[in-house]
């Protein structure tokens, strides 16, 4: 599932736009799975009181899945489609990552019905210590 | 799996897992306002089906379904 060599350049494979970018690197790819990463750094827009804001990570995870979509679709030779978050449960954010920390998220597609994918979230650095997690509903605009 | 087999299971995860209270699953109760379901739930339900039936549902299963007993009838033809 890891890419023989991580994608650095994703901008074009996510909707938004700097400075509202909250991955920075595509790290493994399958059908039910992505890993990305993200450096935090000090001029991130939730980059508060030396760390990556609650807001900001959530941004991190949802931004992992529609790098999935978004790869997906480049690998299909199509153009990344927009979407958004549907619904969030079942959220911990155990702690805050801190300035020049990476995280690494890991996110499992539980399924995909009309449009809607459901998919369980995981933040960790890479000490392999868990930062956050939750299940997330996103939602391809049509 | 015969069907009073399926009803039995289908009924067990709608009170368990879409907090149905179970005076009201009924073969005539209509499916998404008994469980007031909206678009972003559907995908709960197939995830359930999935995980006690083995069964994956597309969006066009859907189409003739508005009762609880047109449901049971979906999985039942699904699993034939």
């Amino acid at each position: 599932m890891l890419l023989d060599k991580p994608i650095s350049n994703i901008e074009n494979l996510i909707p938004q736009k700097a400075p509202f970018v909250m991955v920075d690197t595509l790290l493994g790819f399958s059908c039910e799975n992505i890993i990305s990463s993200f450096k935090i750094i000090e001029t991130n827009i939730f980059y508060k009181n030396q760390t990556l804001s609650e807001v900001g990570l959530i941004e991190n995870m949802a931004q992992t899945v529609a790098l999935h979509t978004g790869y997906d679709y480049f690998l299909k030779g199509e153009p990344t489609p927009m979407g958004y978050i549907g619904s969030i449960k079942e959220i911990q954010i155990l702690m805050l990552p801190q300035l020049d920390e990476v995280i690494i998220t890991e996110v499992r597609i539980l399924q995909e019905f009309m449009g809607v994918t459901l998919v369980e979230i995981t933040i960790s650095n890479t000490k392999k210590k868990k930062i956050a997690s939750c299940t997330m509903k996103t939602v391809m605009a049509t | 799996m015969n069907k009073e087999v399926i009803i039995e299971k289908i009924n067990n995860f709608l009170i368990d897992e879409f907090e149905v209270e179970s005076e009201d699953i009924s073969p005539e109760a209509n499916l998404k306002e008994t469980l007031d379901l909206d678009s972003l739930d559907f995908v709960d339900l197939v995830v359930s089906v999935e995980s006690n039936f083995g069964v994956k549902l597309e969006g066009e299963d859907f189409l003739n379904v508005v009762l609880l007993e047109d449901f049971y009838n979906l999985i039942e033809n699904k699993l034939l």
